[in-house]
């Protein structure tokens, strides 16, 4: 059963010129195509480089940006198609923590108003703000206890006191502020929240705490993650589905293990080759494959495969004029969720083509 | 392993900053390591432990006022050993750049934006090195190709915003090696960047080790670049280093309870998907003056009430050190043992596994990240 | 304080319940276990608890009562504000009485300088300046909060309107925040002085011609202020956030963006209390302001001074210190607090 699936979603952002007028010279396909499906329960894994699209993307399912095209369905109604209103409404549903937990939550307002504004905003515990209050003075009373106490539990579940509700964000370290963050998002009891880069502004330590309160709380309350990142190694840690895009669209999906066990695209392979294992032993034998150059611009970007620009098992035919879909392998066991951007893929698996030096910057061949 | 002298040894650094009005933040506390040529130091530790503020002492970076730099840090230089941090301001400059170089993790705002890269190159080369017109221009292009910057020519009448980041690195690079220095200083060098970008960039690192026998300081906070890079790992927790040990040992055996958390904390690529995190509790800010015991010891699952008693010194693995000035061990008993750690109840191999999970203290909450 | 360390991350290792005690364990080694946790506790200190976190006024307040700049500043203001609204009580004798009239003859040049009886001596017309500077006090005061009233007024909507029709209005919204912001422009174009002398040749020269001409040309300086404090506030995570909420759009600009918008605004206003306070004193020089005798007013009475400039010029010394003492205790005051709100030199 999925709750959220994403049917080409083409996210494009105007480059604009002009003084007065402003007028339209190009777009930047932040996002360009992109499908995916999130099962109910599951953590859906999103990893790319900056300027891949990735955050974009995140935003694009709660509307943040404008959807250029496509559709977002969010338990079988397409959010893409609301107007501004009903998507407001829609937003108790789909929550967000922000990657930088002091800038996401605001300087003026004290942890109790920011963990109250969710419940007022859509009414939770009592009449929605503005209709007034039906039942006078006492009723009000009533649903404003009735907030509190949802406030403190959320807090509660984030390991954080009831003591913090009268104090403001900078008194907080950066991991009780990341927790905050995420007790905003609990408090609205969403079924969907997405995570966008939620540990990278931590410290190590302080990560780890972060990503198994997440787990537990999914376990706990039955969430559904999409978290976005560029850790691949966090990724790997929390999702259950992992997809990799690489500049605006997703280049390989499979779930976690087997796109560890055999990663098919060559970008996601340089991509987990880059990737540094805390074990000298690891990083002293296994392969590296060093790419060459950078993303190109998402504002003109290559034809064909978008990476073949850069890609080391890069053949004369196809790769440069025809963009590949998101496939599942030829022969692929029955059931596999794994498919792959690749016009090759089947034969760089087999080992039948291989990858040219010349292309990679260089590729390090492990010493064991 | 360290049979030769080294080419900078620091040792007892301790920075001050503060006095007047405010309290005294003892940002590094008696850090000691060495560097050698052709290997790497890696000195690991999350924000506020002090690596970034070493390095700036290193360079002779800090600000004058209000700081107090204690210690020393004696360079061997072919005219004789110096000590880097009494060295006069100008006898500094010169020598930074020329036989001590550094690379900064963000290179965009360690560039001059409005100077093309070319010129930033050979201006150093015609400071240092005495290089003159296009002799020095001929050098810098040389140089940018020798970091893997394609197209050198064109790119060195190029501005650095014109660069990508991962470029940018690599002209910082570029600069940092112009001179041939006999040292440098990677002040996080690849934080800012992509991880395949940060994969070109380490590997264009160790490659001007090896070649030309330079001695690298590494400071970083990602064990997985030092588990790659770092040949000496110093673990640093407060401004203190609480274990230091060649890189092998100090994967397979960590004895402090600090390096076993981070460990802990890391998720693993190759780790099987599921396996828990053993993450460090509470934050940098739950922590003691080093002066009256262990500064880790109110995040320790380890700790004793000897932990308590008194700042613990560094002893060799296998000997728990015992507190200072108790038994006057310190640096000159665990000197020569290649595996020293800080701390009176290390952790032995078998106990990695099962932590005795003792209640934390019911007191003092994380307060006040905000300094201000 | 808002949590403990051990609370925090007792959820994630262990699934121990909440509040479990550390004397709930009955183990042989409790007693060594609460030692060594006593020991912990009185090491990490006791750290100051107050139950209400401090905002960002509050901080900003403790950091400009270690400034000197911002002491001198409200020391100079808090006088300036004590005579203005208490100017009847503290004036020994009434502004407009020609009391010492015969003692007077300027046209002789004979003067009366400071004595017991007049502390700073008499006027041109034998009335005595100590009383005429403590009610023209009142009036500069009185120009100065209307005037920036005005400009604030206008320009905080103004340029509220424009930032919050940027950042949250979509199409319409940019090209509303257009229009307005060319209109503000326009009037950043036209000199104050141009201006006033404008409205007073519509209305006749009085105090209200002076309130408002300092006033309208205040009102592009706040619109921008404003509008660009919104525009980088509205990009900011926590705005983000608030949509993500579902938020509704007139209380993010309201609740989020305009409070956060408004520290730079309030110290722009009183940096302009001391403008508007030289440039009303500049328009009533030029003959501009009220011309009711019965209202001295600083800038008239260093007008009417000039004719004696050369024998009595304590006459225009007077009003001239008053002014630039009580222009820089705003200065003071006001570059105090922007630096105290400035987040880049907080730490």
């Amino acid at each position: 059963m999925s709750l959220l699936r994403i049917n080409d979603l083409k996210v494009h952002f105007p480059i604009r010129k002009g003084v007065l007028f402003d007028r339209t010279v190009g777009h930047v396909r932040a996002v360009d195509g992109v499908s995916l499906e999130i099962r109910r329960g599951q953590t859906y894994g999103l990893v790319g480089e900056s300027g891949c699209g990735k955050t974009t993307l995140g935003r694009a399912v709660l509307r943040l940006v404008d959807i250029t095209e496509g559709e977002v369905l969010f338990d079988g109604r397409d959010l893409a198609g609301l107007d501004g209103e009903s998507m407001r409404r829609e937003r108790k549903n789909l929550q967000m923590v922000f990657q930088d937990p002091l800038g996401s939550l605001n300087p003026r307002q004290n942890i109790g108003s920011i963990l109250l504004e969710g419940l007022q905003t859509h009414g939770i515990g009592g009449p929605a703000e503005g209709e007034g209050p039906q039942g006078g003075g006492q009723r009000r009373e009533e649903v404003l206890k009735d907030q509190r106490r949802r406030v403190v539990e959320a807090l509660e579940r984030v390991g954080l006191s009831a003591k913090a509700l009268t104090r403001y964000p900078h008194e907080f370290s950066g991991g009780q502020r990341q927790r905050i963050g995420i007790a905003r998002a609990l408090v609205l009891e969403p079924d969907l929240i997405i995570c966008d880069e939620p540990v990278s502004a931590l410290d190590v330590s302080i990560q780890a705490q972060v990503l198994n309160l997440l787990e537990s709380l999914q376990k706990e309350l039955g969430l559904t993650y999409l978290v976005i990142a560029h850790d691949l190694a966090v990724v790997r840690h929390v999702s259950d589905m992992v997809g990799v895009m690489y500049l605006g669209s997703l280049v390989e999906e499979a779930s976690s293990d087997e796109l560890y066990e055999t990663p098919m695209h060559p970008y996601t392979r340089s991509l987990m080759s880059a990737v540094p294992v805390p074990d000298p032993q690891v990083e002293d034998t296994r392969e590296r494959i060093l790419l060459s150059g950078d993303l190109p611009s998402p504002a003109d970007p290559p034809t064909g495969c978008r990476f073949h620009t850069r890609c080391p098992w890069r053949q004369k035919e196809r790769c440069d004029t025809e963009r590949p879909e998101l496939r599942p392998l030829d022969g692929a066991a029955e059931g596999s969720t794994h498919r792959v951007a690749c016009h090759y893929a089947e034969q760089i698996l087999a080992g039948e083509i291989h990858p040219n030096e010349d292309m990679a910057e260089r590729i390090v061949h492990g010493a064991g | 392993m360290s049979s030769s002298t080294p080419l900078l040894a620091v040792d007892e650094l301790s920075v001050v900053f503060g006095g007047r009005g405010s309290d005294e933040v003892r940002a590094v506390d008696g850090v000691s390591f060495t560097l050698e040529e052709g290997r790497v130091t890696g000195l690991v530790g999350e924000s506020g432990c002090g690596k970034s503020v070493t390095s700036l002492a290193l360079m002779g970076l800090l600000p004058e006022r209000g700081v107090k730099v204690g210690g020393s840090a004696v360079m061997r230089l072919p005219e004789g050993p110096v000590d880097l941090l009494k060295l006069s301001q100008r006898k500094m400059r010169d020598l930074r750049g020329s036989r001590l170089a550094m690379i900064f993790q963000d290179p965009l705002s360690s560039l001059n934006p409005v100077v093309p890269i070319g010129r930033q190159v050979t201006e150093i080369l015609k400071r240092h090195r005495g290089m003159r017109g296009s002799a020095a221009e001929k050098e810098a292009a040389e140089l940018l190709n020798r970091v893997g910057i394609p197209d050198p020519n064109r790119r060195l009448r190029e501005y650095p915003h014109q660069l990508s980041g991962g470029m940018r690195q690599r002209a910082l690079i570029a600069m940092a090696v112009a001179c041939r220095p006999r040292v440098m200083i990677a002040d996080e060098p690849t934080t800012a960047l992509d991880v395949t970008i940060q994969a070109q960039i380490l590997e264009l690192l160790k490659d001007l080790v090896t070649e030309e026998g330079t001695a690298l300081l590494m400071i970083t906070h990602d064990l997985g670049v030092v588990a790659g890079l770092c040949d000496d790992i110093n673990v640093l927790y407060a401004g203190r280093a609480v274990e230091k040990a060649p890189r092998a040992p100090l994967f397979a055996d960590p004895t402090h309870p600090y390096t076993v958390g981070l460990l802990g904390s890391i998720p693993r690529l190759d780790a099987p998907r599921g396996e828990p995190l053993t993450p460090i509790r509470g934050s940098i800010n739950d922590n003691i003056a080093w002066a009256k015991g262990c500064a880790f010891a109110p995040r320790c699952d380890h700790y004793t009430l000897e932990c308590l008693q008194g700042p613990p010194a560094l002893a060799a693995v296998g000997t728990a050190a015992g507190v200072e000035g108790r038994e006057r061990s310190d640096t000159a008993g665990a000197g020569g043992a290649e595996h020293v750690h800080r701390c009176v109840n290390p952790i032995g191999h078998a106990d990695v596994l099962d932590r005795p999970s003792l209640e934390g203290p019911a007191l003092v909450g994380e307060d006040e990240e905000a300094q201000g | 304080m808002p949590t403990t360390p051990s609370s925090q991350n007792r959820s994630e290792t262990q699934d121990a319940p909440e509040h479990t005690d550390a004397t709930d364990e009955r183990t042989p080694l409790l007693g060594r276990k609460a030692a060594k946790i006593d020991r912990l506790a009185e090491l990490m200190g006791r750290r100051e608890e107050s139950d209400h976190g401090a905002g960002v006024w509050r901080t900003a307040l403790a950091r400009m009562r270690r400034s000197p700049m911002a002491i001198t500043g409200a020391v100079l203001v808090a006088i300036f504000l004590i005579v203005a609204l208490f100017s009847p009580l503290i004036a020994p004798y009434s502004p407009t009485a020609q009391t010492w009239g015969a003692e007077v003859f300027p046209n002789r040049n004979v003067f009366v300088g400071p004595r017991a009886e007049n502390w700073l001596g008499l006027d041109n017309l034998g009335r005595d300046q100590f009383s005429r500077m403590v009610i023209g006090a009142r009036q500069t005061l009185l120009v100065g909060v209307v005037a920036t009233l005005v400009g604030f007024g206008v320009g905080a909507l103004l340029g509220g309107t424009a930032g919050a029709a940027a950042v949250l209005g979509g199409y319409w919204g940019r090209q509303v925040d257009n229009v307005v912001m060319r209109v503000i422009d326009m009037m950043l174009a036209l000199p104050t002085l141009l201006l006033a002398v404008t409205i007073a040749a519509l209305v006749g020269p009085s105090l209200t011609t002076v309130m408002l001409a300092v006033g309208v040309a205040q009102v592009p300086i706040f619109a921008r202020l404003l509008r660009g404090a919104m525009l980088s506030q509205g990009s900011r995570d926590y705005v983000l956030a608030a949509r993500a909420l579902g938020v509704r759009k007139h209380k993010i600009a309201l609740a989020h963006i305009l409070p956060n918008s408004l520290g730079p605004v309030i110290v722009q206003s009183t940096l302009t209390l001391a403008t508007a306070i030289i440039d009303a004193a500049a328009l009533s020089y030029l003959g501009l302001g009220n011309p009711d005798p019965a209202f001295p007013e600083w800038g008239t009475m260093l007008a009417d001074a000039q004719r004696f400039l050369s024998s009595a010029p304590q006459l225009a010394v007077y009003p001239a210190l008053a002014i630039i003492v009580t222009a820089l205790g705003f200065t003071l005051l006001g570059e105090a607090m922007r630096e105290a709100l400035d987040p880049k030199l907080r730490k």
